[in-house]
């Protein structure tokens, strides 16, 4: 009988542990998260069905594209190759699909924070019509017709019907649970690596350039700013403008993180720019001069080419190998 | 033993605003045009030139409060109602309040508050799946109004008004009110014409994003109400 007792409290401080392992974690020395949990408690169940709908092409009108096409997690959740990305029937779109990490810290979404709430996120390429062109009544009606999702939302919510509420919380879920903060960066952060002395000296002029926009442990400080990229004629995108109709957020965009850069080319909101390098250069040579342009680059950033690359081989360090090949991200084998 | 019966006394006295008696409270919209029933997808002529058609008209009331001297007495549930005008059902809202309750205003929101409109994925009314989220940006419609209108042998056009809007300085929410009496049932009239009548459809596009026109526009939908 003791012994009973014994292994009923150890199994369940045993499966306890093994769950909030599958969960979100808050990163040590990290703000604490923005997202309200308390309006769609994380379960393993809901992860998981998130995770399965994240990587179903059921979401698009012909059942060709999923929301993993454009957010790739060997790319960091990003659509390599391609400046702007490009949705069903091979439609063109008109920006850069944003990396997908650390969404909890995110108050805003999309590259003009168009969308202002994570769980709302998956609607817009639900239905644009470059992207998965289909309606949500419809992606609703066809996961209901389907036996593997009666399934899943009943081990999930304890009701097998689908609605746009729990569809919308699920894919949340999962995309809560896409945590990275274990690059070299971070173990250098907890003692328990060393840069290079070429990437100590890269920190050290990264902080002194780029950190203000940059800002660290996220590696954004979060705001909409104009980082003095020359307008596109052909897309001509005016940015955080088109939400605020107000003209001093004109040619304004959300600081991306930088973190697991090495994978998330091409650079920019319309992915201008395929290396870190040419990056570097607009900061450095190739700023426009606007009313808007963020006062942190008023004062022109002067860097030599070996400065540069040290910047560059700190930037390397921001990858995190850990989070792109974590299975639990990964596409949901049959069980 | 004084403690005990002060326990006892406060525990009876909750259970008796407990079982405090209710009374029904309801409201019935009545969306007429032109005084007559309306009637979606249904074509009315002004003349032998003009005519006009509609074939999508719902919108949201929400924050029902009862009012006794400009106080706020009671918040009818937390309801957020979809009004939509080919669903009879949803034309009724059903609700209990105190029976002994005075007031003598009442109040509502034609379209849902900013809060509402930042706090994720929701069911019921305010599921996405209603058809009231805009996608390409955040928010919901708070009304919409479709429909086809014809005027001076011109050709038919199409009418589009998705208003919405939560984000200052365009905010689409409207405060409705009514002085009343107590009574078991309201019927609350909603004369299309009111509205319609303001609009100068030659020189009018079509609105489907939150701006400074979606909340005139709104404004002059507060116009189609009336209480009976």
């Amino acid at each position: 009988m003791r012994y009973l007792t014994f292994f009923l409290v150890f199994w369940v401080l045993f499966s306890f542990f093994e769950k909030e392992k599958n969960l979100f974690y808050i990163p040590k020395n990290w703000p604490k998260p923005f997202y309200n949990f308390k309006n769609n408690p994380l379960s393993k169940e809901k992860i998981f069905l998130g995770r399965n709908l994240f990587y179903d092409p059921i979401l698009s009108r012909d059942n060709s594209i999923s929301c993993a096409s454009c957010h790739s997690p060997y790319n960091a959740f990003t659509h390599v190759d391609h400046n702007v990305s490009h949705g069903i029937e091979d439609r063109i779109g008109t920006r850069n699909s944003p990396t997908l990490m650390n969404l909890a810290w995110q108050k805003s979404f999309m590259w003009d924070g168009a969308i202002n709430h994570l769980d709302m996120q998956a609607l817009a390429p639900i239905s644009h019509s470059d992207e998965m062109d289909e309606k949500i009544e419809n992606v609703i009606s066809k996961i209901n017709h389907s036996k593997k999702y009666k399934t899943l939302f009943f081990y999930s919510f304890g009701d097998s019907t689908a609605t746009g509420e729990k569809t919308l919380k699920a894919i949340s879920q999962f995309m809560l649970t896409l945590i990275s903060a274990n690059s070299k960066y971070d173990l250098v952060k907890q003692h328990k690596a060393k840069f290079t002395s070429q990437e100590q000296n890269g920190y050290h002029l990264f902080k002194k350039n780029c950190a203000s926009c940059h800002k660290e442990p996220l590696f954004t400080n979060l705001q909409f700013e104009n980082n003095g990229l020359k307008i596109d004629s052909k897309l001509n995108d005016f940015g955080r403008m088109k939400i605020t109709q107000n003209t001093k957020d004109s040619l304004k965009f959300k600081v991306p993180t930088l973190r697991n850069i090495e994978f998330s080319f091409p650079y920019m909101h319309d992915g201008r720019f395929k290396k870190l390098n040419q990056v570097l250069n607009h900061y450095t040579n190739e700023i426009e001069k606007s009313s808007t342009l963020s006062k942190n680059l008023e004062k022109r950033i002067e860097l030599s080419s070996n400065e540069k690359v040290d910047i560059i081989a700190f930037l390397l360090t921001l990858s995190d190998r850990e989070f792109i090949f974590n299975q639990a991200h990964s596409f949901p084998k049959e069980k | 033993m004084k403690l005990l019966i002060a326990i006892f006394s406060l525990l009876f006295s909750n259970a008796q605003l407990l079982s405090q008696e209710t009374a029904p409270f309801k409201i019935n919209f009545e969306p007429t045009f032109f005084s007559e029933k309306l009637n979606l997808n249904q074509y009315y002529y002004a003349n032998q030139n003009d005519s006009i058609q509609f074939t999508t008209f719902k919108f949201y009331i929400s924050n029902i409060h009862l009012i006794s001297n400009k106080k706020i007495v009671w918040k009818v549930d937390s309801g957020f109602y979809l009004i939509d005008i080919e669903d009879t059902n949803s034309l009724k809202i059903e609700s209990l309040i105190p029976q002994n309750l005075e007031f003598d205003q009442i109040s509502f929101d034609l379209g849902l508050d900013s809060l509402t409109n930042v706090s994720g994925a929701m069911g019921g009314a305010l599921d996405p799946t209603k058809g009231m989220y805009w996608t390409w940006q955040n928010g919901y419609i708070n009304l919409k109004l479709e429909g086809n209108c014809k005027l001076s042998a011109q050709e038919e056009k199409e009418f589009i008004f998705h208003l919405g809007g939560y984000q200052s300085p365009y905010n689409g929410i409207q405060k409705i009110s009514f002085k009343t009496q107590k009574s078991a049932l309201y019927q609350i009239g909603i004369e299309l014409n009111n509205w319609i009548s303001k609009i100068d459809f030659p020189n009018t596009k079509s609105i489907m994003s939150p701006r400074k026109e979606a909340v005139e526009m709104t404004l002059k939908a507060t116009k189609m109400f009336y209480l009976k």
